[in-house]
């Protein structure tokens, strides 16, 4: 490793493990299907009755985001911007800059796209001017992007003026039966329990949706 | 817990016309099959004066659905396939917090000489 490299602003700010100050969805499917309309009316026994099918298409989108929510990974894609502070070093020196969200690698590809590395220059007002994407590569060890050198007309008014968008990629743990089923316990549970209260105590049932979800929860360090 | 019974059932359209020659007719036409909980089957038996009458009574419990809200307003209109019988509705109960239909179906197996 290049003995020049930072690893940007996180070494003076020790409550965030990571580079970045900020991270936000910018984009999210919400409307493609992961369990198919077959494999629910199966669950649910009805079979060939389709007078619900729209009513479990939402169901079934609901119960995709909060699995993907609970195992803070992405089943579809997720594309995700983080900003970073601007270091003294950030101009003119490679610096990496870690990126919060990932998905799972696959086949050879890693499990992030980058889209775009842009930040805000010292103009009044700043501009977001993208970074050419020869100055940049993504590190899939460490999910984290290396930029070679950004240039010296980094704004100092903006807080966070360095941007990375990207994208995570589709995720192989989508066709996982376990996750599957998962799914459609989790489903089965909303479509069975369409109000926040109940009169009696509900019990979860041994390896229920956490415990088969739990082995596949990537750990943060 | 056990296994709950559920079984394949075909729900069917009654429909009730005249043909040409002024004879009622009835058509059963298959509308969709779906899966319900079985229970409380019953063989009974009634004796009359020259046949024996054997009337089977059966509890399928359903979601409620759309379709099968239909079924309950209109329980005339549909018969229900199960065990390769035509079963007819006589009563339908819907429970309390909309989840599920009850319905009581009886067939009629042909009077036999006593």
């Amino acid at each position: 490793m290049p003995s020049q490299m930072t690893s940007g602003s996180f070494y003076g700010m020790p409550r965030n493990p990571f580079s970045y100050e900020k991270v936000e969805q910018i984009s999210r499917d919400i409307t493609s299907s992961w369990l198919t309309l077959e494999e629910i009316t199966q669950q649910l026994n009805l079979f060939q009755d389709e007078s619900q099918d729209t009513y479990l298409s939402g169901l079934e989108l609901a119960t995709r985001m909060a699995i993907e929510d609970y195992l803070g990974m992405s089943i579809f894609p997720i594309t995700y911007k983080a900003y970073y502070g601007a270091t003294n070093n950030a101009m003119g020196m490679q610096t990496a800059y870690d990126l919060p969200e990932v998905s799972q690698g696959f086949r050879g590809q890693c499990g992030n796209v980058i889209n775009c590395v842009a930040y805000y220059n010292a103009e009044n007002p700043p501009t977001l001017t993208t970074v050419s994407s020869t100055e940049y590569y993504y590190d899939p060890s460490a999910n984290r992007v290396i930029v070679n050198s950004f240039p010296n007309d980094i704004s100092t008014t903006i807080a966070n003026p360095i941007v990375i968008t990207w994208q995570t990629r589709a995720n192989p743990l989508s066709a996982y039966p376990v996750i599957k089923q998962a799914g459609l316990l989790l489903l089965t549970h909303l479509y069975n329990n369409r109000s926040n209260t109940t009169d009696g105590i509900r019990h979860d049932i041994p390896f229920g949706v956490a415990q088969l979800l739990r082995p596949y929860k990537p750990l943060v360090m | 817990m056990s296994i709950a019974r559920y079984e394949n059932i075909i729900v069917n359209n009654v429909t009730n016309g005249i043909d040409d020659l002024g004879q009622y007719t009835t058509t059963i036409t298959e509308w969709f099959k779906t899966r319900a909980v079985v229970s409380d089957v019953t063989n009974s038996l009634r004796i009359a004066e020259r046949y024996r009458v054997y009337q089977d009574l059966v509890n399928l419990k359903l979601n409620y659905t759309p379709w099968v809200k239909q079924m309950v307003d209109n329980q005339e209109l549909f018969s229900i396939t199960w065990r390769e019988q035509e079963w007819r509705i006589t009563d339908c109960r819907e429970a309390n917090d909309r989840m599920s239909v009850t319905f009581l179906c009886y067939y009629n197996q042909p009077n036999t000489p006593v």
